[in-house]
């Protein structure tokens, strides 16, 4: 039942109403100006896209006027990369290669991952030790002997120099398996084990299904990362043309004959767009898997 | 079932999982490790064997190579504007993710997406958009007043930065891993700290940052590692120009060019022996100072 | 899977008399290349002549230096001789080319320059295949809108046209220009051997002895300055560091190389520097043919470098020249038989003038045979400049792959954006070290 309030009562009443409204204004006001940081953030981030898109319409003559937008929209660039350098080949070639060293860090890795973490023996914490460590060793290092070693075998120009190494680990999807291999709960193995279950088939019956989603994480990130490498195939595959990889293709592309800044542009796009549509339907999967790496060391 | 049996099969599970690692350890780590060290004290070209020249390459390199010196100033300098710029990036991008009740998964993805293009595709898009003729950047500043914008990868003195500006667009995989460590810090300490009527930069310095010096300690690690290997980049913005400078040539460029162009081996390794010990260093640095100023809530790196 | 291994090794040449032949040549080139193989074999029933194209020279000289190499091979510009020459990679050919009954009488076959291009230090390793001729290249009808019939001859003429040629626009930018010296504009990389070349600038041997020029030769320090005072001249108002401004920006905004928004083919630019082989794309736009009549509608005219007012009478009539080379490895198992395919080769008219015709790329031979019927009226200034004695490349030197040349480039591109204070000690520091890059090498 409502009181009829005092004149001092009233006065906190009216005082306490405003104090609530200017908090709610400035909640309000912040929210905008978050948004707005924000915003203007995205923005930028976006610019850069947004232009290549937008030029990549262009024709050759105006890719090089101040304009912005494309008078008329050259659909037909799109095409014309095609037949302007082998775009096709360079995209096979590129994906032959990230699926194949995926498939072997994701074999070579999980194995090291699930001993360390799944197993108690001697010795695991300093293999885990050196495992991190060759995670700190500047590439060069290793890079001319490693190169020699290719030169030998003869694999150079090959994809093979690129592939092969995948099959032998890689310390990164190491470390990150076992981050997440160490969440799981021991008494799902001890479980299993008093069952008389042995130790391969508890890794891949029942362990390597529930870490799926960590799988997923460093299979992306090396099929990334091997979309992306540059140097890998600089070093082994670009005397032979054949075996270009778009990165080496992109980057040579200037060079060849009949193309132009705008085309430059459009095999930009051409390039990202399978890794930025892979991410926009794997973003958790990427986003979690960083995660996983980061956080506490 | 007696422990024992246990104990012995696994062993031999234990070494077959581990054999990919270690086999890969010693034929791709460990002896083109022994390996280059050795070839760093001789002077071969990938065909003839090599010759034996003692410290000559280190001579050379310390006291005849300029482009060894130039080289090595712009990695350093490089390394230290770019790792304290990028941390604090990726820290106020995050933190700005952090404050919205909506639609953060979405501006998350926006910030994410940059680093997820390739750095090929990334220089040349940045090359275009920096062409100091008809870049929309420079077209941008104009139209604000600044009369005489720089021209970017085409001036010394700017081509840096416009490297250091690619690199802060790709900001998002950094970004992200401290977003995992702002969230991770416990609600009960900022309204502990808000009771004690703290204002939000006090917020900041005092519960915040404190809890996100691990992921500061890993990314200053990561970011040392990364950047005296940077590579990529450079090369690809230093062939859209003409780099003639070599303000964008780096210590991994000048690997490449000793290996690869001049076929000078040894000297290559010599040069990557040199890149070993000084990432080294700065490493130990950064752990040895980690006890004073990372904070562990579990106590500590090592479990 | 790609392809897994390298090029095969040729089996051993010991019982029978095989020569292998590696080029660089690909495409339609190697088809001519290869024909004129087939001659040879044919000449010569008992030899077995192979020919490997596609094959760079980084890779032949490896070959040659792990003893698996060809007999011969084709070096495809002359920037390389020195590496091949002075790393003893190739042999010296001069007794070969002396013997009385299967030599070779090299002045009355190739012209003088390429034979010059063909020799390192002193020591003849090759013989020279075709060339490629890089001239002056004027815009007829711009000349004569401001008054000109002929092309400069000086390079005092060549600032003074080319600051009445040139336009700028509202913001004060260049929009068109006269004439650019400057490292960088286009391809190539030689924008600093065609400024040297204008003054006549050795790169060798000013004493004889094979040591750097420039340090030496006050030609360079005239060339640089000379540059200097133009860019402060025709863009800056006398302002050069307005002037090294402006020409940045303007050559940011540089046309497409390989098309027709080629600054020279719009009119953007007025004359440049530039090879025999764009004049294809100068006469029919992206169809890329030599044709009597261009259709492309640039109304163009080819003449030999401006040269330095006091060098009119001596040098004038000249250009560079770059020539691909054949040379037999150290190491050759047949030295006889690769001097008989090589002496045919280098002086198969039918390839040359095949080859001119397809690639646009004249020979070197003396010969009226080695030059295709077919050639516009208009092509002839590329003849003259082939021909002419003083036309050159530079006496080769050992730099690994022409490193000097890079570095006159790099020394070209800092003088001309401001970064250099002083050029005649900044040319004398790159003398030295040219000679201690050959003294590394020995």
């Amino acid at each position: 039942m409502r009181q009829k309030l005092t004149g001092t009562e009233s006065q906190h009443y009216l005082d306490a109403l405003a104090a609530k409204r200017k908090k709610k204004v400035n909640a309000f006001l912040h929210a905008v100006a978050q948004h707005a940081v924000l915003i203007s953030l995205s923005a930028v981030f976006l610019l850069p896209l947004f232009l290549v898109t937008v030029i990549s319409l262009m024709n050759h003559g105006q890719a090089q006027t101040r304009s912005l937008w494309p008078h008329p929209f050259v659909w037909h660039n799109y095409l014309a990369v095609f037949t302007a350098v082998p775009f096709i080949k360079w995209t096979l070639n590129t994906m032959f290669v990230a699926a194949l060293s995926t498939i072997g860090t994701v074999i070579s890795s999980v194995p090291p991952a699930y001993v360390l973490s799944r197993l108690q023996w001697r010795g695991r914490g300093i293999t885990f030790i050196i495992i991190l460590s060759t995670m700190m060793l500047p590439g060069q290092v290793t890079m001319i002997p490693v190169y020699i070693i290719f030169a030998k075998l003869h694999w150079i120009p090959s994809f093979l120099p690129l592939i092969v190494p995948a099959f032998f680990a890689d310390a990164f999807s190491i470390f990150l398996l076992r981050q997440f291999f160490v969440s799981i709960p021991d008494e799902i193995s001890d479980a299993a084990r008093i069952d008389g279950c042995g130790e391969f088939k508890l890794m891949m019956r029942i362990i390597v299904p529930l870490a799926k989603p960590a799988i997923m994480a460093i299979a992306l990130f090396s099929f990334l990362g091997s979309w992306d490498n540059f140097f890998g195939p600089l070093l082994y595959v670009v005397e032979n043309p054949n075996l270009w990889t778009l990165g080496i293709g992109l980057n040579a592309f200037q060079g060849l004959h009949h193309v132009e800044a705008n085309m430059m542009m459009t095999a930009s796009v051409l390039f990202m767009a399978p890794v930025i549509i892979l991410f926009f339907f794997a973003q958790k999967v990427f986003i979690e898997g960083i995660t996983l790496t980061g956080v506490k060391g | 079932m007696p422990k024992r049996k246990r104990l012995k099969r696994p062993r031999l599970f234990i070494f077959l999982c581990l054999s990919p690692w270690i086999f890969g350890m010693v034929g791709f780590t460990l002896y083109p490790m022994i390996a280059s060290f050795y070839q760093s004290f001789t002077k071969f070209n990938l065909i003839d064997s090599p010759k034996w020249v003692g410290l000559q390459n280190y001579h050379r390199m310390f006291f005849q190579d300029p482009l060894f010196w130039k080289a090595l100033r712009n990695t350093m300098w490089i390394s230290a504007i770019s790792i304290p710029l990028r941390i604090a990036f990726a820290i106020f991008a995050a933190w700005i993710l952090t404050k919205p009740k909506r639609g953060t998964n979405f501006y998350r993805t926006i910030f994410f997406l940059p680093s997820m293009v390739p750095a090929v595709a990334g220089t040349m898009v940045f090359a275009y958009i920096f062409n100091p003729a008809y870049g929309p950047v420079n077209r941008g500043l104009q139209a604000i007043g600044i009369k005489n914008p720089p021209f970017w990868f085409m001036d010394p003195h700017w081509s840096k930065w416009g490297l250091i500006i690619l690199g802060l667009w790709g900001i998002g995989d950094t970004m992200i891993i401290f977003l995992a460590g702002l969230l991770d810090v416990p609600r009960t300490l900022y309204e502990a700290a808000s009771l004690e009527g703290a204002t939000a930069w006090q917020s900041f310095r005092y519960v915040t940052f404190p809890m996100i010096t691990p992921v500061i300690f890993f990314s200053g690690v990561t970011g040392v590692i990364g950047s005296f290997q940077y590579f990529t980049q450079a090369y690809v913005a230093s062939g859209q120009v003409n780099d003639y400078s070599h303000s964008m040539y780096f210590y991994a460029t000048h690997i490449y060019h000793e290996a690869f162009q001049a076929y000078d081996m040894g000297y290559a390794s010599a040069l990557a022996w040199v890149l070993l010990v000084i990432t080294l260093f700065f490493t130990a640095i950064i752990l040895q100072t980690q006890k004073r100023w990372v904070h562990y809530p579990n106590g500590s790196l090592f479990k | 899977m790609g392809g897994l291994a390298g090029v095969a090794v040729p089996a051993a040449a010991a019982s029978t008399r095989t020569v292998t032949i590696w080029s660089n040549y690909n495409g339609a080139g190697l088809d001519l290349w290869n024909s004129a193989v087939a001659r040879v074999q044919a000449a010569h029933p008992e030899l077995k002549v192979v020919s490997v194209g596609s094959i760079d020279m980084a890779k032949s000289l490896a070959a040659i230096n792990a003893g698996t190499g060809p007999d011969l091979s084709v070096s495809s510009g002359s920037g390389n001789l020195g590496w091949f020459c002075g790393s003893g990679a190739w042999q010296d050919i001069s007794k070969l080319a002396r013997n009385s009954t299967t030599g070779l009488n090299l002045t009355t076959t190739f012209s003088a320059a390429s034979l010059a291009a063909t020799t390192s230090n002193h020591i003849r390793c090759g013989l020279p295949l075709s060339t490629e001729v890089f001239a002056f290249y004027f815009n007829k009808d711009i000349l004569s809108k401001y008054g000109y019939t002929a092309p400069p001859k000086t390079t005092d003429e060549l600032t003074a046209m080319s600051k009445k040629m040139t336009t700028f626009d509202a913001n004060g930018d260049i929009k068109t220009a006269g004439f650019v010296p400057w490292a960088g504009y286009y391809g190539f990389a030689m924008d600093s051997m065609w400024l040297g070349q204008m003054f006549g600038a050795k790169w060798y041997s000013v004493d004889g002895k094979g040591t750097s020029g420039f340090g030496v030769d006050p030609a360079w320090t005239a060339a640089f300055n000379w540059q200097h005072h133009f860019i402060a001249t025709v863009f800056g108002g006398g302002d050069f560091a307005k002037g090294s401004r402006l020409v940045t920006k303007f050559v940011a905004g540089r046309g497409d190389e390989w098309g027709t928004s080629h600054d020279f083919m719009t009119g953007r630019v007025a004359m440049k520097w530039d090879a025999n082989w764009m004049s294809q794309m100068f006469c029919t736009g992206d169809n890329w043919t030599l044709a009597s009549t261009c259709t492309s509608g640039l109304n163009f005219g080819i003449a030999p470098f401006p040269v330095a007012p006091k060098l009119v009478n001596t040098l004038y009539g000249a250009g560079v020249v770059g020539e691909p080379s054949i040379g037999i490895s150290k190491g050759s198992k047949n030295v006889k038989d690769a001097w008989t395919v090589m002496k045919a080769l280098a002086t198969d008219t039918t390839f040359a003038a095949a080859y001119d015709s397809y690639g646009a790329s004249p020979s070197v031979l003396l010969s009226s045979l080695a030059k295709p019927k077919s050639q516009p009226a208009w092509y002839e200034p590329i003849y003259s400049i082939v021909k002419n004695p003083k036309s050159g490349y530079h006496a080769m030197q050992n730099t690994g792959e022409h490193q000097e040349e890079g570095l006159l480039q790099d020394l070209m591109a800092s003088w001309q954006a401001g970064q250099t204070p002083n050029i005649s000690s900044a040319l004398s520091d790159l003398g030295t070290q040219v000679n201690q890059i050959i003294a590394y090498n020995k």
